[in-house]
């Protein structure tokens, strides 16, 4: 398994107020360990102001990430909400996406990441795939299926 | 040899991927093609620069542009993904 996604760094079913609270909680295990900076969450809260990430797929997703110098360890962290969650769209401030699935990216190099962010972007585009992630009752269950993707 | 520059917020993860497929359609399509990636604060400077033959974006862009400009979402989401892919390759086909 890719050491990036760890089930550490997996929440499911949350509940949170709106987007950038979102942000702060999938940040929180990462923060804990020392993966990323205190000025990370700030910065990928504003970098979700200017330019947001929200994809709408049938389920929406969201890819909120800032810049490299806040990060420390490469890791993704996953949230899946209990609720729908509005983000603005990617390229497209104005849209409002329901996003139910939120995939943090603390990346610093993505040549070398190339593989998980593309296995990301597979997921994304297999709404079979979204669907079990946002119905997953354990951290462990959307740690396996991604496994499968890699 | 063609040259598409792939702009998004903080040029680190969408543009990476949207670039990398970008390269590989292209391949495919028997163009040769590179790209450059930029933040979005950097893009418009880029394009001066650069003379791309197209921007591809998952972000807004500002300034006046008079190049082809293609939203790169689809790439990320495969939403109209194929008629995204048509109009890249008919840009670059030119």
């Amino acid at each position: 398994m890719d050491s990036l996604i760890h089930i550490d760094r997996i929440q499911v079913n949350c509940i949170v107020k709106d987007q950038f609270d979102a942000i702060a909680l999938a940040a929180r295990p990462l923060l804990e360990k020392g993966f990323i900076t205190e000025e990370f969450i700030d910065a990928a809260i504003e970098r979700e102001r200017v330019f947001p990430t929200g994809l709408p797929t049938k389920i929406g997703v969201a890819l909120p990430h800032t810049e490299a110098k806040y990060v420390l360890k490469e890791s993704i962290s996953i949230v899946t909400l209990k609720n729908t969650i509005v983000f603005a769209g990617m390229g497209n401030p104005k849209e409002s996406i329901p996003v139910q699935i939120v995939f943090l990216l603390a990346i610093s190099n993505p040549e070398k990441q190339l593989r998980i962010l593309q296995t990301i972007i597979t997921i994304i585009q297999n709404e079979k795939m979204l669907k079990k992630i946002r119905d997953a009752k354990e951290p462990r269950d959307i740690h396996d299926l991604i496994k499968t993707f890699l | 040899m063609k040259l598409v520059l792939v702009a998004c917020g903080t040029a680190l993860a969408t543009s990476t991927v949207v670039a990398k497929k970008i390269e590989q359609i292209a391949q495919e399509n028997g163009i040769e093609c590179r790209t450059v990636q930029a933040k979005a604060v950097d893009a418009f400077k880029k394009y001066q620069e650069l003379h791309p033959d197209a921007i591809v974006c998952t972000c807004q862009l500002e300034g006046e542009i008079d190049i082809p400009v293609i939203n790169g979402r689809a790439f990320l989401t495969g939403i109209n993904l194929q008629s995204t892919i048509d109009q890249l390759i008919e840009i670059l086909k030119k």
